[in-house]
């Protein structure tokens, strides 16, 4: 392939804190009914005033801390002007100066596949800011109806450096810090839910050259995995026929449209905001001292990476590893039931393989499986009444086994366990019916 | 002084429809003010920080997440929130259609 | 006077229902002419007054005022301050109809103290003005001089005081919009250091200068109301934390021994009226009687106030007033007024790109250059003596073609306001044709009881403030 992608990425996340980013109003913009959480500051009313959130910030700074980045000590908040009916104030809050974390690099080596176009594992952040959401608005009928819940919810904003070169590489990116988003305790950075999207800022230049191209196409609003991959490939094949063409290609923001499976223009660069950034005078300066500073770095985090390490070392497959780590409850539990004694392949399978354990506790499990253990029956003498009926009951299976069907045993085995609702024990169950066998 | 195009982008960045009399009777009136303004332009202002905020000692003031009473006196219902709408049904605000 | 007042009804000689009945007659006689009230709330004004009169023939008076200083005193409120339930406008037809479903946190304050708010207050649309001509809703008229303005941009709170329609008219100073309009009408116009009472609520117009300031008859009055506004607000991060002093211990201390500085540039001033240089002359006289050092003093900077003040004032206003797009509330955006959009237009632009440094960041640094100026002089007197308002109430009419004519009238006000600093405009004598002339006391950050305690002294010594309009009936 003659040329190659350049491509930065743009997640953004809401926090799960309880409260909005710069008012008190509870921060629930997924189940609660439309325009529930609202006051006068998520709404934008005339003589509101921000008041930021400082466990939105703690919780910003720690996720900064977990994928590498660097925590920045002075924050200083601007107003981002710009008119949309999503954005009541007028202007959003957000620290495009002055944001929380600079730079630092995240690395992801772990996922090089040799085959792909992605030679570096190593993804440098530029900077993550802390703003606030806009609301959410529906279009139907000609109307756009606004939905207020969303609007100053906490967003984390990770920027990137143009440094992927293959989407797949990328979607694995955008996986591993919804993981750690997860396993921090900062969002639940879940798509479906609309607590995570992204955008996409990517050109393609010839292989070989060193600069940056002089464009860039900005791809707004992805909002699942499916779409990211879909968009970005249409938008590559596009950018690279349009290239060999000898088409000058330019700066532009371009949406998706999922139906047709194509992108099309949204904004040109004549057409770009002029947000007039300016210092927020309502909101003092945010100074992380050192007793602050000392406070956050000390703060234990337990990162995906380090988990996956220590479940690769006990000797856990990749599939037990993914399924785990999917969700941080269930590795939780996981965890507990290693802790009270379980081998790590037990504790997983039953964490993992076992439906009727899906929501329980470790603790529940535990119980389950003790009781499990304890009314098991493992009297031969039980046992034996019930084999003979069952024997007797399967003369086709027992007849089958004797000509040589192996499976057959099994079956009946299977019915043992059927006649007496799972408590058999299996290895003595076994041992009498092939005694009844012979 | 401001043309007439300038005016046109400023009050299109302002979101506001201006007739072309308004156009015109602004071009006039913003240009002298704005000329009048440039008087800072004499002040030698190269080692001087900015003063964004006067209240210098006033750093890092939050709110608590999940602070109840906090919130409680500040929240409005949904029926106080949309009653001021000009365009609303019972759960949201309407207006026409953005792209 | 509203100690007195509060005395008399201590004393069983008058009545809550009365004060307000009072007021309230007040406003039908002169309302109309004058055009002082947006929004009257009579009929709740009196129901909670006789609730009020209920209350204290049951209760101790003496507790009853302990807790709520200011019980049953009748009070207006410019109409910036959000009052839930109570139509509020800002002056402007944008916001004709809107009715804010919350209260400024010192609306609640207010309540709080037992104050009862009888209506809210014409202005210059969202502050913008000098006069009140700019206020969708007519001009408020000068009750000394019918054909002349009232002073802008609380031009309802001066003369609502003035004319007995209210004990406590209160507004926001963010360039001179409570000292001017004090001046213009003979009372006291109070500004606070910023960060010192919560804008929570109040509908701003440039939330790096904006304070919520009050009009009273007397300085012990306003000392009083300032007393109950003061203070941190959890929901405005600006206010700060230091404890409130009781600004009527020292008030009475007098000014022996005390240095005031004067701008010599004000006393030659070619651009300042006459009889205002006469008053100041007198003031000085009065003070030096009174024991203080007048000392001269030099704010080089204070010059380029007016340009920075229109530079940031705008750029804040175009980005505050954004969210006036008609959906949430209000009407749509051609609803503002010709200030409004001129004052939307020139922000946009010095916040533009390609325009932000040469303008914007420009006027804040030079703002450090003004704050530099006050920090130096402060160290040589207590507080500076000087004019509110460089001419004499102009008629009705006489600078509205031109709006840079109008931004001239700030000159003497924008200084204090940049620099964050409080400052008391105080009836000081009128002009030969008997027309207000106020003069400004302006005090170090958060030292607000030295510039009540100077201006007591004066008010003290001439009681210009007894020298009511003359109305007819």
């Amino acid at each position: 392939m003659e040329y190659e992608i350049i491509l930065g990425l743009e997640i953004h996340m809401q926090l799960n804190t309880q409260s909005k980013m710069f008012c008190g109003c509870k921060n629930d913009p997924f189940f609660s009914e439309p325009n529930e959480n609202v006051c006068p500051v998520c709404l934008g009313l005339p003589g509101a005033m921000p008041v930021p959130n400082k466990d939105a910030l703690l919780k910003a700074q720690r996720f900064v801390r977990a994928v590498g980045s660097k925590l920045n000590t002075n924050i200083i908040y601007e107003r981002k002007n710009y008119f949309y009916p999503d954005l009541p104030k007028g202007f959003q809050l957000t620290c495009p100066h002055n944001p929380v974390g600079i730079g630092g690099e995240i690395d992801l080596s772990y996922y090089l596949d040799k085959n792909s176009s992605q030679k570096d594992g190593v993804v440098r952040f530029r900077e993550i800011h802390l703003e606030e959401d806009t609301a959410k608005s529906m279009h139907k009928d000609g109307k756009t109806f606004i939905d207020f819940n969303k609007s100053g919810v906490p967003l984390l904003e990770i920027v990137t450096e143009p440094d992927f070169r293959d989407i797949e590489f990328a979607v694995k990116y955008c996986k591993e810090l919804q993981l750690i988003a997860r396993f921090t305790n900062v969002s639940e950075a879940d798509m479906e839910k609309g607590n995570m999207r992204l955008e996409a800022n990517i050109s393609v230049r010839k292989v070989g050259e060193t600069e940056l191209p002089d464009y860039r196409v900005e791809l707004k609003n992805i909002n699942s995995f499916t779409f990211m991959k879909k968009a970005l490939q249409y938008e590559v094949d596009r950018q690279i026929k349009a290239l060999r063409k000898g088409e000058t290609l330019y700066q532009e923001t371009r949406g998706f449209n999922p139906e047709t499976g194509e992108t099309f223009v949204q904004r040109t660069k004549e057409d770009a905001h002029d947000y007039r950034y300016f210092p927020e005078p309502d909101i003092p300066p945010i100074f992380v001292d050192e007793e602050w500073l000392n406070k956050v770095m000390s703060e234990e985090l337990i990162l995906p990476s380090d988990i996956r390490r220590d479940l690769q070392e006990v000797g856990l497959n990749k599939d037990y590893i993914n399924s785990l780590m999917k969700d941080k409850e269930r590795y939780m539990v996981y965890k507990e039931l290693v802790e009270m004694g379980y081998k790590p392949s037990k504790a997983a399978n039953l964490v993992v393989n076992e439906a009727g354990y899906k929501d329980k506790s470790a603790n529940e499990i535990d119980s389950a499986e003790k009781e499990k253990e304890s009314s098991k029956i493992s009297s031969e003498s039980e046992l034996e009444k019930i084999i003979e009926q069952i024997v007797s009951e399967n003369e086709k299976a027992v007849n089958d086994y004797k000509s040589g069907n192996e499976n057959s045993l099994q079956f009946l085995i299977g019915q043992v366990m059927k006649a007496t609702k799972g408590k058999a024990d299996v290895s003595v169950a076994r041992k009498i019916l092939l005694t009844h066998l012979k | 002084m401001l043309t007439i195009d300038e005016v046109k982008h400023i009050a299109k960045l302002a979101k506001l429809n201006l007739t072309d009399d308004e156009v015109k009777m602004f071009q006039k009136q913003l240009s002298s003010i704005l000329d009048y303004v440039k008087q800072l332009d004499e002040v030698d202002t190269d080692n001087v920080a900015p003063t964004f905020q006067v209240n210098k000692n006033v750093k890092n003031v939050f709110h608590k997440d999940g602070d109840e009473a906090y919130n409680s006196t500040q929240k409005i219902s949904k029926k106080n929130a949309l009653r001021n709408a000009s365009n609303h049904n019972d759960d949201y605000f309407v207006t026409e259609a953005v792209l | 006077m509203i100690t007195q007042i509060i005395e008399k009804i201590k004393r069983k000689e008058t009545s809550i229902q009365e004060l307000v009945k009072s007021a309230s007659d007040n406003i039908e006689k002169f309302n109309e002419e004058l055009n002082v009230f947006i929004t009257i709330d009579k009929e709740n004004a009196l129901k909670i007054a006789k609730e009020y009169d209920d209350l204290l023939s049951k209760e101790d008076a003496e507790d009853v005022y302990k807790n709520k200083p200011l019980f049953g005193i009748p009070i207006s409120l410019k109409d910036l301050y959000s009052t839930k339930d109570l139509e509020t406008t800002a002056g402007s037809n944008i916001l004709k109809g809107y009715v804010p479903p919350y209260d400024a946190t010192v609306v609640k304050k207010l309540k709080d103290a037992g104050a009862i708010i009888i209506g809210k207050l014409n202005q210059d649309a969202f502050g913008h003005g000098a006069s009140g001509e700019n206020s969708d809703f007519g001009p408020t008229r000068n009750p000394y001089d019918l054909e002349r303005v009232a002073g802008g941009s609380s031009s309802g709170s001066g003369v609502a005081v003035a004319t007995n329609m209210s004990f406590i008219a209160t507004g926001t100073d963010t360039g001179g919009s409570i000292r001017n309009p004090a001046s213009f009408t003979n009372t006291v116009g109070f500004k606070p250091s910023y960060g010192l009472v919560s804008r929570y609520g109040i509908i701003a117009m440039a939330s790096s200068l904006d304070t919520v300031s009050h009009i009273t008859k007397t300085v012990k009055d306003s000392a009083l109301v300032l007393q109950q506004t003061a203070g941190k607000d959890v929901y405005d991060a600006t206010t700060i934390d230091d404890e409130i002093p009781n600004y009527l211990d020292t008030i009475d201390d007098g000014v022996k021994n005390m240095k005031i500085g004067v701008v010599k540039e004000y006393l030659e001033d070619e651009n300042i009226h006459e009889d205002i240089k006469h008053r100041m002359n007198e003031a000085i006289e009065i003070y030096k009687k009174l024991g203080a050092e007048i000392i001269d003093i030099s704010l080089p900077n204070a010059k380029y106030a007016l340009s920075v003040y229109y530079i940031l004032m705008p750029s804040e206003v175009s980005s505050n007033l954004a969210r006036f797009d008609g959906i949430r509330f209000g009407h749509k955006r051609e609803s503002f007024g010709d200030e409004a959009k001129r004052r939307i237009m020139i922000g946009s632009y010095a916040l533009s790109a390609g325009f932000y440094d040469a303008f914007y960041l420009k006027a804040q640094k030079v703002r450090t250059l003004v704050i530099n100026d006050f920090e130096n002089v402060f160290e040589k007197v207590d507080t500076i003596l000087a004019p509110v308002a460089p001419m004499l109430p102009p008629k009705l009419g006489e600078n509205t073609d031109d709006p840079l004519k109008m931004y001239l009238m700030d000159v003497l006000t924008v200084p204090a306001s940049i620099a964050g600093l409080p400052a008391i405009s105080v009836p000081g004598g009128f002009s030969k044709d008997g027309l207000p002339i106020g003069l400004q006391l302006i005090g170090k950050r958060y030292d607000e009881a030295t510039i009540f305690k100077v201006a007591n002294a004066f008010e003290k010594e001439t009681e210009y403030y007894k020298q009511e309009p003359k109305l007819n009936n």
